[in-house]
């Protein structure tokens, strides 16, 4: 895989662990305690990030799921994104993924 | 980590008889007996069949005081044992001591080692090998074992989850000038049972202290709701969705709630518990008598 490319991909921290309840997650990152509740598109997102993906597939796939266009769907990904990353709820490698 | 050789403190064994299964300690001195039977007096047993199915505990001798690094001890300001999982079971340091649980916690070899007689039975030591175990087999067992405040009142539990420093102890003091008992104001255990849940008296307790032996009163009560602790500027009650109580929940699940062997059973039992409990969020203030508290959590409840 070309190494742009690579490094595009994004997953989750082999230390998080997430349950989804009804329609909301629940989100545990086993280094800190943390625990973190998401809404139904957190959950969504969530769960396509158990494998590495690309953000431009991880926005297609939002876009596919609910009624939204790809610009907002983008600025929303990418700002769930930002507070996963802040709390070291994504993987620093994707090539190493959750377990 | 202990090797299994190191010499015990004496030929004396002690059957404690707790919710969560039965722990023998071998090996202990008279003295650490008396102790351990003083401190745990309503849970000690000396039935051969209990014994045989029990957690054995096998207490040593450390060579020497440990050198543990206090860093390695403390989550979220609180004192935490360090805990790691080996092939032999759970390891754990702690200030004074080092321990070993078994993988499945309700059968199997323990041990516990001390470099001071009178360390074994001391709160720092004995008490929180206890509450690791607790916490284990709790899991195993379909429920859990919460940071919490445990209140009956008419013989039914309230269980007050919170942080430290979200005012359990406060609330306990109120609840027992008001008439409550007192299961603990730190750490209870919450158990399955007939289509509900009992709360159990286990013999752990926090700043308020073990001045509730209740030796005469039922060893579990029903739970009739959990109350998620707020502090606020006026009394209030909210109902928070199933994900929101059960975040909650899990951040109050001391010892496993960040073990990844544990963390898939933890949410599979928290899930049942939010399910079958009515779970409120309670704001209030340190000013809030007892009365009105008891009052709007048991309106809320009646309604959840």
């Amino acid at each position: 895989m070309p190494e742009a490319e690579s490094r595009d991909r994004i997953a989750l921290s082999s230390r998080l662990r997430h349950r989804a309840v009804g329609d909301e997650g629940v989100l545990v990152h086993l280094d800190s305690g943390r625990v973190i509740v998401v809404n139904e598109v957190g959950l969504f997102i969530i769960q396509q990030l158990a494998k590495p993906i690309s953000r431009a597939d991880l926005v297609q796939a939002v876009v596919d799921e609910f009624e939204v266009g790809p610009q907002e769907a983008e600025r929303d990904m990418e700002c769930f994104l930002d507070e996963l990353g802040g709390e070291q709820l994504l993987a620093a490698d994707a090539t190493d993924p959750v377990q | 980590m202990p090797a299994g050789d190191e010499p015990g403190w004496g030929d004396c064994n002690l059957l404690l008889d707790l919710p969560t299964g039965a722990v023998n300690f071998s090996r202990i001195s008279a003295g650490q007996s008396a102790s351990l039977a003083h401190a745990y007096a309503r849970f000690v047993s000396a039935d051969p069949q209990l014994r045989a199915n029990s957690v054995n505990c096998r207490a040593f001798q450390l060579p020497g005081p440990l050198q543990t690094d206090p860093e390695l001890l403390s989550v979220d300001g609180l004192y935490t044992p360090l805990k790691v999982r080996s092939e032999r079971g759970i390891e754990l340091s702690g200030v004074n001591f080092l321990a070993r649980l078994p993988a499945q916690g309700s059968r199997g070899e323990a041990c516990l080692g001390v470099a001071a007689e009178h360390e074994l039975a001391g709160p720092n030591v004995v008490e929180n090998f206890l509450r690791v175990l607790a916490a284990h087999r709790g899991l195993e067992l379909g429920g859990a074992v919460l940071h919490s405040a445990g209140l009956v009142f008419d013989e039914q539990a309230y269980i007050f989850v919170g942080r430290s420093n979200a005012g359990k102890t406060t609330l306990t003091r109120k609840a027992h000038q008001h008439g409550a008992m007192v299961l603990s104001d730190d750490i209870n255990l919450l158990l399955p049972k007939a289509g509900g849940y009992q709360a159990y008296a286990i013999p752990f307790t926090g700043e308020y202290g073990r001045s509730l032996e209740h030796a005469a009163a039922s060893p579990s009560y029903p739970v009739a709701g959990i109350i998620l602790l707020q502090q606020a500027r006026g009394l209030g009650v909210t109902r928070p969705g199933a994900a929101s109580a059960i975040a909650s929940l899990m951040v109050g699940c001391p010892f496993v709630n960040t073990d990844e062997r544990e963390t898939n059973t933890l949410l599979d039992n928290l899930e049942r518990l939010v399910a079958t409990v009515p779970v409120i969020q309670l704001q209030n203030r340190l000013e809030n008598s007892m009365s009105e508290i008891l009052s709007a959590v048991t309106n809320a409840l009646s309604h959840a």
